[in-house]
């Protein structure tokens, strides 16, 4: 008999502890936890970009990402796949604590390093349907800096979020974000335009996790208004790499 | 399109004994780290003043190989087969240049570049008087995007990441004359990038245009790229002040301001203002308006328009252009250059003459 209550005492415990859990969680630290599933302060990934428009066409792209966390965050971006892009370079350097935002340009058919306007990061990401903010899904991103998060329902499985954009920088009115709470990573993210109309769908999958990091390997996004639709792959991952720092500069650009 | 015949003190100097040690390096190192690529493109020219139609073929093959860690060397050959059409008549010309053929050597705060090459001083679209060394193509469509390269030395000294000191040596892409130049830049103050530059050579354009004079200038340049207000709007500039040696010629001023911004539905837009004094003595200076539009249409394709407006004459130059990419590195382009409100006496009436194209190029 005792054994017995012993252990519906130790289920009740369980499922209160579980129940717990979730009550306590807001959606800010919903974001924190999905946040906390990167450790990692640098990486360096080759990712694959397929391009479909509404028609069905495809046209792809490969480009390796470099990013260093630091006082300036540091991120390069270089294509080296089709001919056409191949050997453009994008070098991004954040001083969040001045608020400053560097971006130069590589082009191989000027041979020289040219600094662009921010402005350049509006509209879409070399012709995708990714803004750049959208990439920051897939590189680490710092949700709690760009959105504060409300928990609109709950299931077994995931906990679905309100996302009011908080970064002016985002062109969005709202999200929706459902979350994995065995992994605590996105795996949908639903975006609202101006007019509040659904504008895209992100899809991710192919969870992993290497190093302690954990990541979604594939990310489908959607554009349903136009009818395009990009999927970027991980082919290639290693976190808290030895970057030299030097790579972040307009002279390692130089020498493409 | 100009060839580049070897004619010059320099070229001597430097293009063989270049192309030499590159090919010596290469049959000394492995062949290894090396990349290639290159495009394809045959173009059908209509020219409306001249009544005659082009077709023009063109082979472009670049190639990079890492000798070491610290040397390598790039290679941008050119062939062109152009076949012109008039009446009855038909020429064809086939030419072979190296558009940019030059070794890199890096030290620990040194980038050093030796051969033919191109050089990008100057944050503004395209015109960019701080460019003293590189000539524009004025047989070009778009005379400002196909500069030539000249044979030269550069040497880049970085002390850290925020500044940069280049030092230049070249041969005039026309006259057999040295020139040099020297230019500091600041990046990051502020959100913006500096520059100055000093150079001491000959003028790039021939004074007047169309003579083969070229005359003695010193130069001292200025010019700045960043970003203003809270929506991220570029905004750069360039002033070059040049005193000539000759006491025929006035010392003139170059001034250029302009804007750029990319919308959140990718339309990019450009605008920039060009003031101009020129040489000779009773010339009047130029200002020009220079306005870029450019936004993708049908997921991958381009549209592009270009303006050019002479404030003071009140003639144009429109280049509109569309470009549809049929497949992955496959591009039809079709454009034109118009010119509105013709005057023979503007300095933009000397640009490309009026055309029709149509363009297919593969790039592999």
């Amino acid at each position: 008999m005792l054994k017995k209550i012993t252990i519906f005492l130790f289920i009740l415990f369980f499922l209160i502890s579980q129940f717990s859990l979730a009550q306590e969680l807001d959606g800010d630290q919903v974001l924190e936890k999905v946040e906390a599933s990167r450790q990692a302060n640098s990486h360096q990934m080759k990712m694959e970009m397929e391009l479909y428009s509404s028609s069905g066409d495809m046209r792809s792209r490969e480009l390796n990402n470099y990013r260093l966390e630091g006082e300036v965050e540091r991120s390069l971006m270089q294509f080296t796949e089709p001919a056409d892009i191949s050997g453009t370079a994008f070098l991004l350097l954040d001083d969040q604590s001045n608020n400053q935002e560097d971006m130069y340009l590589y082009l191989p058919a000027l041979g020289s390093v040219r600094k662009i306007s921010g402005s350049q990061k509006n509209g879409d990401f070399v012709g995708s349907d990714l803004t750049y903010n959208d990439l920051s899904i897939f590189s680490g991103a710092n949700f709690r800096d760009n959105y504060q998060a409300e928990i609109t329902s709950e299931t077994e499985e995931t906990i679905e979020l309100h996302l009011e954009i908080t970064d002016p920088d985002i062109d969005y009115s709202y999200g929706k974000m459902w979350v994995r709470k065995d992994l605590w990573l996105a795996e949908k993210i639903d975006y609202y335009d101006q007019q509040e109309e659904l504008l895209k769908i992100i899809t991710l999958s192919s969870f992993d996790e290497i190093d302690g990091n954990r990541l979604a390997r594939r990310i489908e996004v959607e554009n349903v208004q136009r009818g395009s639709r990009t999927i970027l792959k991980l082919l290639e991952v290693d976190f808290d790499p030895d970057l030299d720092p030097n790579i972040f500069t307009t002279r390692y650009l130089q020498r493409q | 399109m100009k060839n580049i015949i070897p004619k010059n003190k320099l070229n001597n100097l430097l293009s063989i004994p270049v192309l030499t040690l590159i090919l010596s390096l290469i049959l000394t190192f492995n062949l290894s780290a090396a990349s290639s690529s290159g495009e394809l493109s045959t173009s059908v020219i209509y020219e409306q003043e001249a009544e005659r139609w082009q077709d023009q073929s063109l082979l472009e093959l670049d190639f990079q190989q890492d000798l070491s860690a610290n040397l390598n060397y790039y290679l941008e050959g050119a062939l062109t087969l152009e076949s012109y059409y008039q009446q009855d008549q038909k020429e064809r010309e086939i030419d072979f240049e190296f558009k940019e053929a030059y070794l890199n050597y890096y030290t620990d705060r040194v980038d050093w570049r030796l051969g033919r090459q191109n050089f990008s001083w100057g944050s503004s679209y395209n015109i960019n008087p701080l460019n003293y060394f590189n000539p524009i193509d004025q047989g070009a469509i778009d005379p400002f995007e196909s500069r030539e390269s000249v044979d030269g030395i550069r040497a880049d000294y970085y002390p850290n990441f925020n500044w940069q000191l280049t030092g230049v040596l070249t041969q005039h892409a026309e006259i057999d004359e040295l020139q040099s130049a020297v230019q500091l830049i600041r990046r990051r103050w502020q959100g913006y990038d500096f520059a100055a530059s000093v150079f001491s050579g000959n003028s790039l354009q021939s004074v007047p245009a169309g003579r083969n004079f070229y005359p003695e200038v010193n130069k001292i340049g200025f010019d700045f790229k960043g970003d203003f207000s809270s929506k991220n709007i570029g905004l750069f500039s360039e002033v070059v002040y040049s005193d000539y040696q000759d006491s025929r010629l006035e010392n003139t001023n170059e001034i250029i301001i302009g804007l750029d911004y990319k919308f959140e539905n990718n339309l990019y837009l450009l605008g920039q203002y060009y003031y101009q004094q020129l040489p000779p003595v009773q010339a009047k200076a130029n200002q020009l308006l220079i306005l870029r539009a450019e936004k993708p249409f049908g997921y991958f394709h381009n549209w592009e328009l270009n303006l050019i407006s002479d404030l003071k004459k009140g003639m144009s130059v429109v280049r509109p252009s569309l470009i549809f990419s049929l497949n992955e590195g496959l591009d039809l382009e079709t454009g034109a250059v118009l010119k509105l409100n013709q005057k023979k006496e503007s300095s933009l009436n000397q640009l490309s003459q009026e055309l029709l194209y149509l363009s297919l190029s593969k790039y592999f």
